[in-house]
């Protein structure tokens, strides 16, 4: 029979590992702002 | 008012051409400004009325978020300015916030010349229509400029 290891006082004892972001998983909202161009044509050259 | 359109401002292409203001598009360092709808941009104000902080473009109508998309705006990078067929092209890579952002109700950008200091210091390049309200909680705004550019002459 095995008997479980208390830690005594003063041991160590590992945090669990940090959650991972893997792909597909959320991501922070984003916005695309789909800005228009400003364009100036040029008119009036020679006829 | 509030936004209709884009426009490059009629006195940055005056002062280009008559070399009242020292304009140089590809070298000078720019920024991005957001605006509310609070803003009335008119592309035929003095030079003096298109700079950041004057005219419409005040503070008061500013939309930012320190350390996200700062007051005074965000840096164009990779600038380009080309020719190709006649059609003279001002553009830039994508303008992005920070991650953590909230901003809300852009409605368009003022894109200025964040170098020049004389005649007027941060004069107005263009003003840049989104078409419509812009707003992320907690998330990031990405500016997407137009295949034409952030401003585009046709001679």
């Amino acid at each position: 029979m095995t008997i479980p290891e208390t830690p005594d006082e003063g041991d160590q004892i590992d945090a669990a590992p940090a959650a991972e972001t893997g792909p597909g998983e959320a991501a922070v909202p984003v916005t695309y702002a789909h800005a228009q161009a400003a364009t100036v044509a040029a008119e009036g050259q020679n006829d | 008012m509030a936004w209709t359109d884009s426009r490059a401002f009629a006195a940055m292409q005056l002062n280009t051409l008559t070399r009242g203001a020292a304009y140089d598009l590809d070298t000078d360092a720019h920024k991005v400004a957001l605006f509310n709808n609070s803003v009335t941009p008119d592309r035929t104000v003095a030079l003096g009325s298109t700079a950041y902080n004057t005219g419409t473009w005040v503070t008061a109508n500013e939309v930012s978020q320190a350390g996200q998309w700062a007051a005074a705006g965000v840096s164009l990078a990779s600038v380009t300015v080309a020719q190709a067929s006649g059609v003279v092209t001002f553009d830039a890579a994508d303008t992005a916030s920070g991650t953590a952002a909230t901003l809300t109700n852009a409605f368009g950008a003022l894109v200025y010349d964040d170098t020049l200091t004389t005649p007027t210091a941060d004069p107005g390049i263009s003003f840049n229509y989104f078409g419509g309200a812009q707003s992320v909680t907690a998330g990031q705004l990405i500016v997407v400029w137009s295949a034409n550019g952030i401003v585009q002459w046709t001679t």
